[in-house]
């Protein structure tokens, strides 16, 4: 199973602020390059679907 | 209206139209004849109101100003002239009344109105004759003082300076005032790269202020720029990011304060390594104001980072046209010199255009306009040492190539006749190992400068008299091209970082060789051309190769031919990699060995794999691997085939040290001429193709005749040697020859010129 690092602190920070903003398609762009960075973006898709 | 009155304004217009510099004395006395108070202004409303509206713009603007001058107290005289100065520059005679009124009566709106004109010469004038007493009290005027004088009067500029921000912090102006003053303020501060004092002016203002909403929202909009600006330079972009963000910002209308806004942010992802996001954002900036080339050229480099070629020609149309139009209309000359460093590398090396290079040039030039002329310092026996002080500056001594080529160059500089400074700029690891080679080299005159501003780090240089500035940046990534502006050495070379010209007066000399600066693309510098009797670049005879590697510990195949393209992954273009992948389809018995991409990048090209049905096993990626590593696996690769426009800089280098045949394309731009230009420097002119139709044929040949690519290799390793491409000691010697050339010729008083060093 491939074991993915998880993404850093200020991006969860970075999330929380553009989805409180209403940015939240900046956001997931945010995550989608992060994905295919090959980071655990798990917890910030958590973010986006509160 | 009166036909007579009808008649006179024309008449104005006429005299007007005739020569705007003299005021049409006789017929605007004739205007008002005897008529006095009321009755005399009431004319000049008619008259003006006449002569808007069958479009005598010049003729209402005079008409205006005339009865401001005959009635200062009059607020609607006042109010008219307002308007119809900010409606368009008046003429000529216009100013010679104005030079009158503002000095008695620095009216705020008016000069609010003029400075849509600001970069007109009469402006300026007429700010420099008001007295200091009235500057100081108005935040506004103030403001454009300190404009003017900052190309003016560089010692009266920073006392105003320190003025300013004194009185901004005691807050001395209405909260309006105070906000013009900061933009203005933090403008002049952040191309002196002076962002601890941009945070501290901007964080006050935006904190303590009780009432901002007297600011205007575009005006407020800035100073977040500023300070976001100020905290990302001062390595805290994700802060940045949360003070420049506004609800809903792409639903935001369309304007050019908004493209400014996405584009900041846009910059800000950039700093945190979001190609993709920063990409699409630079997009939308460059479609809401598709006058501003900035976004337009950074979404195309992004974009080409991650092989994301959908937008790839509409872009190059659009970021063309817009950088064919001059920069410096208005007040854009104010923020010209930081347009022309956010353009200069893309346009450098992703085209291979002597017209873009030309226009690269004008550009650079209305950017210049921005700065005051430099004065070179005179020869000065008594501060001269008996050793040449030559200063390096850049933010790469680090593994970065700029490193790897000058290591070497360090460590062989004479130091019985030359003195040498490094300025480091950039925020590097301390136990980096070039860094360190290179801080050996140097001792104790190895500086680290990251937290300095320019005018500290060009003070430095002054004060230690140094000869020689060597920049080593250019327009390239975390650098600070307009460090050298007040000329602090008195010659000033343009080196190795940057592929073309700082187009600025204050750099005198651009190094390059026989073969990368030819009669064609000379017009393209404004620097004059130093050529070394050699290839231009430095090499490092001392480098270090590890010998662990082999074919299976790099996933290579035992047998078949390695086709090897290890340029940045932005050089690659979609034409050559389908002509790469067709090679794969066409030779059975050939794989393609490419530097490994990373997100997007890897998963666009694995989509173009795919959709060729190459097996994946013949495209290899090569994961990034410490300096020494690298340069040892560079030897399996069979041929090298070279990116273009933008062609292999130190990797062709770096290959030719393997004795690997590489293949290139001979641009007309310096940048895409410096692979070319190693191979012709070692005489092997068969490798150079004209044409992309040429370079394909050089490179099947290679694959199809094995015999070939072992006697080029054999040549490649005779050549290197007998041409002493890889010989330090002899580049250094070069080099130091060149460095006191250009500085008996300062020495004797003479100008810079062009010149061929010879061996």
């Amino acid at each position: 199973m491939e074991i993915r690092k998880k993404a850093d602190k200020n991006y969860l920070e970075l999330i929380k602020t553009l989805v409180e903003s209403d940015n939240s398609s900046i956001a997931e762009l945010i995550i989608d390059e992060l994905e295919d960075k090959g980071l655990n973006v798990e917890e910030l898709k958590n973010i986006l679907d509160k | 209206m009166d036909k007579r009155l009808r008649r006179l304004t024309r008449e104005i217009e006429e005299k007007l139209t005739k020569n705007n510099k003299v005021v049409p004395e006789r017929e605007l006395r004739k205007l008002v004849l005897n008529l006095k108070g009321e009755q005399y202004l009431k004319t000049l409303f008619l008259a003006t109101k006449h002569a808007l509206e069958n479009k005598m713009l010049r003729t209402a603007q005079l008409l205006s100003v005339y009865a401001v001058e005959k009635f200062p107290s009059n607020t609607d005289a006042m109010a008219n002239l307002e308007v119809l100065l900010g409606l368009s520059p008046p003429p000529a005679c216009v100013w010679i009344i104005l030079g009158k009124i503002l000095p008695k009566n620095p009216d705020k709106n008016l000069i609010l109105a003029l400075t849509k004109h600001t970069r007109n010469p009469e402006t300026e004038q007429i700010i420099d004759d008001i007295p200091d007493k009235i500057i100081n009290e108005s935040g506004l005027l103030l403001s454009f003082k300190l404009e003017n004088s900052r190309k003016k009067s560089p010692e009266k500029y920073t006392k105003l300076v320190l003025l300013a921000q004194q009185k901004c912090t005691e807050r001395a102006f209405s909260t309006p005032e105070t906000a013009e003053l900061i933009i203005y303020l933090c403008e002049s501060l952040l191309l002196e790269g002076r962002n601890q004092e941009i945070q501290q002016l901007t964080k006050q203002f935006i904190e303590e202020t009780n009432n901002l909403a007297q600011v205007s929202p575009e005006r407020l909009q800035i100073i977040k720029t500023f300070k976001s600006t100020s905290e990302a330079n001062l390595g805290n972009p994700f802060i940045a990011i949360k003070t420049q963000i506004v609800p809903s910002l792409l639903n935001q209308p369309a304007s050019p304060t908004n493209a400014r806004l996405i584009y900041n942010i846009a910059l800000l992802m950039t700093k945190i390594d979001l190609r993709e996001t920063s990409a699409f954002l630079y997009r939308k900036a460059f479609e809401m104001d598709s006058s501003m080339p900035a976004p337009g050229f950074h979404a195309l480099y992004q974009t080409s980072h991650s092989c994301d070629w959908e937008h790839r020609d509409d872009l190059t149309a659009k970021c063309l046209s817009a950088f064919s139009t001059p920069l410096a209309a208005g007040k854009g000359e104010r923020t010209a010199a930081r347009v022309i460093a956010s353009c200069a590398f893309t346009a450098t090396t992703l085209f291979d255009s002597l017209d873009l290079q030309q226009q690269l040039l004008a550009r650079s030039k209305e950017a210049s306009a921005h700065f005051p002329t430099p004065i070179t310092r005179k020869f000065d026996n008594k501060i001269s040492s008996g050793k040449l002080r030559i200063a390096y500056l850049s933010s790469d001594f680090y593994s970065h190539a700029t490193a790897f080529l000058l290591s070497g160059l360090f460590e062989e500089h004479d130091q019985n006749k030359f003195e040498i400074h490094v300025f480091s700029y950039g925020f590097n690891d301390v136990n980096d190992p070039f860094r360190k080679r290179i801080r050996d080299a140097v001792g104790h005159r190895f500086l680290d400068v990251s937290r300095w501003s320019d005018d500290a780090i060009a003070a430095s240089i002054t004060n230690q008299n140094i000869d020689i500035a060597v920049e080593l940046k250019g327009y390239t990534q975390n650098s600070r091209p307009f460090l050298l502006h007040k000329k602090p050495a008195p010659i000033q070379i343009n080196f190795l970082g940057f592929p073309g010209s700082m187009g600025q007066s204050y750099i005198d000399y651009f190094i390059s060789d026989q073969y990368t600066v030819t009669p064609d693309n000379r017009a393209q510098f404004s620097e004059k051309i130093v050529k070394l009797p050699i290839f231009y670049q430095p090499p490092d005879s001392n480098r270090n190769v590890s010998s662990q590697s082999s074919k299976k510990s790099n996933n290579l195949p035992e047998t078949g031919i390695i086709l090897g393209a290890f340029n940045s992954i932005y050089k690659l273009t979609p034409e050559l990699f389908s002509f790469w992948l067709e090679l794969l389809e066409n030779y059975n018995d050939t794989y393609l060995w490419l530097l490994e991409p990373v997100g997007g990048a890897r998963r666009r090209l694995l989509e173009l794999i795919k959709s060729c049905k190459i097996s994946r096993e013949r495209i290899i990626f090569a994961p990034f691997v410490e300096q020494s590593e690298h340069i040892e696996r560079l030897k399996f690769i069979d041929i090298f085939m070279d990116t273009y426009p933008c062609v292999g800089h130190t990797t062709a280098t770096d290959v030719l040290f393997r004795n690997v045949p590489l293949v290139t394309i001979a641009g007309e731009t310096f940048a895409s001429r410096v692979a070319a230009s190693a191979l012709f420097h070692i005489d092997c002119p068969e490798l150079i193709a004209n044409s992309f139709a040429e370079y394909k044929k050089i490179i099947k040949k290679l694959i199809e005749y094995p015999e070939l690519r072992a006697e080029l290799r054999a040549k490649i390793q005779t050549n290197t040697k007998a041409k002493e491409l890889f010989n330090t000691k002899k580049y250094t010697s070069i080099w130091e020859q060149t460095l006191e050339i250009l500085h008996n010729r300062w020495k004797e008083g003479k100008q810079p010129e062009d010149m061929e060093i010879l061996r």
